[in-house]
């Protein structure tokens, strides 16, 4: 039984998601992985999968979201998540995945309701922490 | 020549002319009005000079054309003597006097008329009070307008400089995870494609601590460290501390407080900035040959009036002959085996130096610093 049924990236690096798909392959805590580019598409991807009532099966358990990408980036989904499924906690955790280590967008990050910041590039250590956090 | 040696000679006689009173005909009321006119005069004469006296004194450095004034100051109290003089004449006929008093009170009335045809163009350029009001708030609202812009360029420096920092950091941070996975990907056999991918990502942590140190570097550049505040000095160093536990547990240095001056007035970030430095600073450079020793002390100097804060290390110690006038420069660095960036003394110093402040340095080698703030 894998940790988590299914993990979604959110990032329009193309490089990183690479990284990230190998690194979280790597540490088998999911069988399956989605990315998507931005945050309007991780909105869709969400609001589809994840009925309001019930965390469906496709429904992701672990979000990795960045914080600057085109379209809609990742405090602008935040917000949205927080109106338009407000108790999504229940159905996955997010972390945010960025390179900024600007303290304006920590703190920032921290008024959301995620698990946890992690900097970039993600690796086996953070892995292993994240899924002893879990 | 005779009639103006005799004239001097007699200048207090009144024998050749009768009192006033006996020569024509006073009535009572016209002669006491003619002397009580005279003595009202002169101590009005009197008075004038007095208060102008009185003007100057008080605001000595703030009145125009002072030497005017005291021009004036003399030539009214001289007019007013000649008053005085005449109504002395209803008893005492000092002609002579009276006639004297007259010419130098008429020399001292032309000088005066010269000396304010001469000042008059300048006076002409002077402005009111209400006049210099409306240019102080004209170079106000200018002020303002400056300082706003100021404000915007500043955030706009500052959001230029995370964009910047961050679109460098993204793919550096991608070249680092894929390094981690070449390596993972090579195992450990291959020692030259290992040794090579160490040399790549030596490489790009030096790339990354280059956008670090440039962010931090502007940052203090463009912070105007405006939270200026009480600061309790053994809190923000117990915070310090605290805050870099690992690093001090590590170096097992034993750091003591001697605290004669508790509180600071200051930014606190600023604050924070300068003894975080200084205390990294010693921790790093300290002697491989003995245990860590740093004291770190707070003095009121009543010479200069300025607080004073020292940190003192037992470590390597700097040659202050060789590097006294680069010790503060950027990107200078002094020792090759110990991790750094050249940064950190810069960023203090221009800390210290913008809020007023000096930094003196005390050093031998292999015996320890002493770095003093002066606030």
């Amino acid at each position: 039984m894998k940790k988590f049924k299914s993990v979604l990236l959110v990032d329009d690096d193309d490089t990183s998601n690479f990284i990230s798909e190998i690194i979280i392959n790597k540490s088998s805590i999911t069988d399956s992985i989605s990315t998507v580019k931005n945050g309007n598409e991780a909105m869709k991807f969400v609001s589809s999968h994840c009925l309001p009532e019930a965390c469906d099966e496709e429904c992701p358990q672990l979000i990795f979201l960045d914080l600057h990408m085109p379209v809609m980036d990742g405090f602008d989904f935040l917000s949205e998540l927080n109106r338009h499924m407000p108790d999504h906690t229940k159905c996955f955790k997010i972390y945010v995945l960025s390179s900024s280590s600007n303290p304006h967008d920590m703190d920032k990050a921290k008024e959301y309701n995620i698990e946890g910041y992690i900097l970039k590039p993600l690796d086996m250590d953070k892995m292993r922490r994240l899924s002893l956090a879990s | 020549m005779e009639e103006v040696s005799d004239f001097f000679s007699k200048l207090l006689w009144s024998e050749s002319w009768p009192p006033r009173w006996y020569c024509g005909k006073w009535t009572g009321f016209h002669g006491w009005l003619y002397i009580f006119s005279n003595l009202a005069i002169w101590a009005a004469y009197f008075a004038i000079p007095f208060s102008l006296f009185y003007m100057l004194k008080k605001k000595k450095n703030e009145i125009p054309f002072v030497k005017v004034l005291w021009l004036f100051i003399l030539f009214i109290l001289l007019c007013g003597l000649t008053h005085l003089v005449d109504a002395i004449i209803f008893w005492e006929p000092v002609y002579r006097l009276s006639a004297l008093i007259l010419f130098i009170t008429a020399i001292i009335s032309w000088v005066t008329v010269w000396a304010l045809y001469k000042v008059i163009p300048h006076a002409l350029t002077l402005k009111s009070p209400q006049q210099l009001e409306i240019i102080v708030n004209e170079r106000t609202q200018q002020l303002a307008d400056s300082n706003q812009n100021l404000v915007r360029l500043n955030k706009d420096m500052d959001n230029f400089i995370y964009s910047a920092s961050h679109d460098l950091k993204s793919p550096v941070n991608n070249i680092e995870g894929l390094l981690q996975l070449l390596k993972a990907e090579m195992g450990p056999e291959n020692k030259t494609v290992t040794n090579l991918i160490e040399k790549i990502e030596n490489s790009t942590a030096k790339v990354k601590n280059t956008v670090i140190n440039l962010t931090d570097i502007v940052k203090v550049q463009t912070n105007p460290y405006e939270d200026i505040q009480e600061i309790n000095i053994r809190e923000v160093l117990k915070e310090i501390l605290s805050e870099n536990e690992i690093l001090v547990k590590t170096s097992h240095a034993k750091i003591t407080f001697t605290l004669n001056v508790e509180t600071i007035t200051y930014s606190k970030q600023a604050f924070k900035s300068i003894m975080y430095n200084l205390i990294i600073n010693s921790i790093k450079y300290k002697s491989p040959d003995r245990s860590l020793k740093i004291e770190i002390m707070t003095a009121h100097n009543p010479v200069t009036n300025r607080n004073e804060i020292s940190v003192k290390d037992n470590g390597l110690g700097i040659d202050l002959d060789l590097c006294r006038d680069k010790l503060f420069k950027l990107f200078k660095r002094f020792h090759d085996h110990i991790e750094g960036s050249g940064v950190g003394l810069y960023i203090t110093n221009k800390i210290v130096e913008d809020k007023g402040g000096k930094i003196e340095v005390e050093s031998s080698v292999n015996v320890g610093s002493v770095f003093k703030i002066i606030f």
